[in-house]
């Protein structure tokens, strides 16, 4: 299960895809969990390219390749399980197949599953007679005592039939001098039954042997899914890829930071050779650059740690694992398991989670997802959950692994809040029946980490940088006028902090705290930074003290545990910043929807402060 | 003579052939493109935490159904004759 499903423009744009009469253009079809991917990266190295398509909310993929002297792009259709899944509208693997674009198919499958690929095979075939059909996972047929008869349903089908295992060194190639041949050789004539499904049947009944008896769960399964054990499993998992995230991004995050404060001794130096007065260098230097330089360094090692991991966690199968095992209490929300990884990749980066909805079917669920998903931390608000939480609930000093629990447990409470408020948006404005909910949960394989790194890393860096300039830029810039515009006594930033002094009072927080978490809302990163100047007064941002200075800053500035506690819960509970709101933008098309993605979790926060407030006053 | 039940009274370990699926076409198409055809030998391999959504084996895969969508489909006890 992708986190982004793959889409397709209509037929006509792929005209130009064709530079020379001799080329081909080859679609890769299949279920999904099949292996097309692997086939299609090893197929097409780098030369790779994912789109982005209005209309249908899937990214197209495609590729080149080049074999016996002949370009070959290739098309990797999104993975479905049949071309006609909704009687209504057809998927885009269907349109794509009907348009005639492609010289020829190829249909991948499980060999473990071959009768269900089968049938999928022959309804490709129907609309695009020059199909190969790749049976991939040899080697798990193998090790399962079955067997296949290739030649014998070669025969039977009338079309090539490559067997493999994708993940094998030069198994994908074996599948090129397939398809150059097929496609020398004249259109097939292959006689379409009308009942693909009991053709498929009879068609592994006669060619494929294999051992009745029911594969045995194997250890890892009977402890990920066992009744008792499946939930700590999951915590533990979750709890040990925060760790490494947290753990493994301070060494590059402080790295990155000498970076760029090194930078700006260099960058000033220019700016003066190049005679601009000093307000402006200041400006450019200690607000712009400064800001962004701060975000990249906080926001892109634990990023470029966590979606890796995330990735792997995919490809072995633990996530539909997971949105097994909860989707019970999702669709008690009338919402979909598959919420459950969607939040799970809100913990990397909300705008990531609000992207990966796409992979729930049902509009009124996925709209759920996306509305709610704020309520789970993301990477940048990490730093400032853990701050708080070493400062003034573990004790600085203490093991980072009381540390990791006690974020582990203000992660339990915005899932507690995601369940809630989907169920409240359920009986609310996102009325309607628990939809259609069927999923494969696939065997668990290793993951092919080393490619999932070169490229997970790859993509994050270049959307982290991305963020950071469109984000923190303007951002720096707004906080160094706010914070260099003197007005009277103070300067805007400490007017501002002043106004907003009344309503954080309410919520046990002040006017700094709430300045900060408004500044922040191009990138949550900031937002302690942003405290920490209107605190200290500075006129730009400092580097954040260690934990004992900031400690006593916050001590100095009236801050009790209740002021960290608030602070806490705002943190879960606030409007998403401007990149994943412009996300939801983009996923659902409304103006409406994005306010209320915006209203929604920032009332939950203010309610939840004041709560906490008053039930504290009482003691 | 075999009487038809839902696939939803399956137990864990138990196995029966799906003899019709009682669903609108769209929720059909779908549960046959997935592997839950006419015909199809399906295994049940329990469930997670709750009693809800059971993962059944049909053609090969692992599926995970809710009980909802798992009444609709109509299933015959005994075995494939091959």
């Amino acid at each position: 299960m992708k986190p982004v499903q793959k889409k397709f423009p209509a037929p006509y744009r792929y005209d130009w895809l064709k530079k020379a009469p001799s080329d081909l253009i080859v679609a890769l079809a299949g279920n999904p969990n099949v292996g097309k991917s692997t086939l299609f990266n090893a197929l097409t190295g780098m030369h790779q390219h994912t789109g982005n398509w209005a209309g249908k909310t899937v990214e197209n993929a495609r590729g080149k390749t080049v074999y016996d002297g002949r370009r070959l792009v290739i098309a990797d259709l999104p993975g479905c399980y049949s071309l006609y899944a909704d009687a209504a509208e057809e998927t885009a693997a269907a349109e794509f197949l009907k348009s005639g674009v492609a010289d020829l198919a190829v249909t991948v499958c499980d060999g473990g599953a071959l009768e269900r690929g089968l049938a999928l095979f022959l309804q490709i075939r129907a609309l695009c007679p020059k199909t190969i059909l790749c049976i991939n996972f040899m080697d798990e047929v193998e090790k399962q005592g079955a067997y296949i008869d290739i030649d014998g349903l070669s025969a039977a089908l009338h079309a090539p039939v490559v067997a493999l295992s994708a993940k094998k060194k030069g198994a994908a190639e074996t599948l090129l001098p397939e398809i150059i041949s097929l496609s020398l050789q004249p259109s097939p004539d292959a006689p379409s039954g009308a009942d693909v499904f009991a053709e498929a049947k009879q068609l592994c009944a006669s060619y494929v042997h294999r051992t009745r008896s029911e594969p045995k769960k194997s250890l890892l399964d009977r402890l990920l899914l066992g009744k008792w054990t499946a939930i700590p499993c999951m915590l533990l998992l979750l709890t040990l890829i925060f760790w490494i995230t947290l753990e493994g991004a301070n060494i590059p995050s402080a790295l990155l930071s000498s970076f760029f404060t090194g930078l700006e001794n260099d960058l000033t130096a220019l700016l003066l050779r190049l005679s601009l007065p000093a307000g402006l260098i200041s400006f450019l230097v200690a607000g712009v650059w400064r800001t962004t330089g701060w975000v990249v360094s906080v926001m892109l090692p634990p990023m470029a740690i966590f979606f890796p991991l995330f990735t792997m966690a995919e490809d072995c199968g633990l996530l539909p694992r997971i949105a097994f095992l909860l989707d019970y209490p999702f669709s008690k929300c009338a919402a979909c398991g598959k919420q459950a990884l969607t939040m799970c990749m809100g913990f990397g980066c909300n705008a990531v989670g609000v992207t990966g909805c796409r992979i729930i079917d049902s509009p009124r669920e996925r709209m759920i997802a996306v509305l709610t998903n704020a309520f789970v931390p993301c990477n940048g608000r990490f730093p400032i959950l853990v701050a708080l939480i070493t400062i003034f609930m573990s004790g600085s000093g203490q093991s980072g692994f009381i540390s990791a629990l006690y974020l582990t447990g203000f992660v339990m409470l915005a899932i507690l809040l995601t369940f809630l408020v989907s169920k409240l948006l359920s009986l609310t404005l996102c009325k309607g029946m628990p939809s259609f909910f069927a999923l494969e949960i696939p065997p668990l394989r290793v993951p092919k980490v080393g490619e999932i790194i070169a490229r997970s890393v790859f993509d994050r860096i270049l959307f982290v940088l991305g963020r950071a300039i469109s984000a923190a830029a303007p951002a720096g810039a707004l906080l160094w006028i706010c914070a260099n515009w003197q007005i009277g006594d103070g300067t805007l930033l400490s007017i501002l902090a002043s106004v907003l002094e009344v309503p954080a009072k309410w919520m046990g927080l002040d006017g700094e705290i709430l300045l900060g978490f408004l500044f922040a809302f191009p990138a949550n990163e900031i937002v302690l930074p942003v405290i920490v100047m209107a605190y200290t007064g500075l006129s730009s941002l400092a580097e954040t003290p260690d934990y004992g200075q900031l400690g006593l800053l916050l001590l100095q500035n009236g801050w009790t545990m209740l002021t960290a506690v608030n602070t806490a819960l705002f943190t879960l509970c606030h409007w998403p910043c401007a990149t994943t709101l412009k996300t939801i933008y983009k996923e659902t098309g409304s103006r409406k929807w994005t306010l209320l993605a915006a209203v929604l979790p920032t009332l939950c926060g203010v309610v939840l402060c004041i709560l906490t407030n008053l039930f504290a006053s009482l003691f | 003579m075999n009487k038809t039940f839902p696939l939803s009274d399956l137990r864990k370990g138990e196995r029966a052939v799906i003899h019709m699926l009682k669903t609108d076409d769209s929720t059909a198409a779908r549960l046959r493109g997935i592997g839950f055809s006419e015909g199809t030998e399906v295994f049940c391999a329990g469930s997670g935490l709750f009693k809800d959504p059971a993962a059944y084996r049909v053609k090969g895969a692992l599926i995970a159904l809710r009980y909802r969508d798992a009444r609709g489909v109509l299933c015959r006890k005994g075995e494939n004759p091959t």
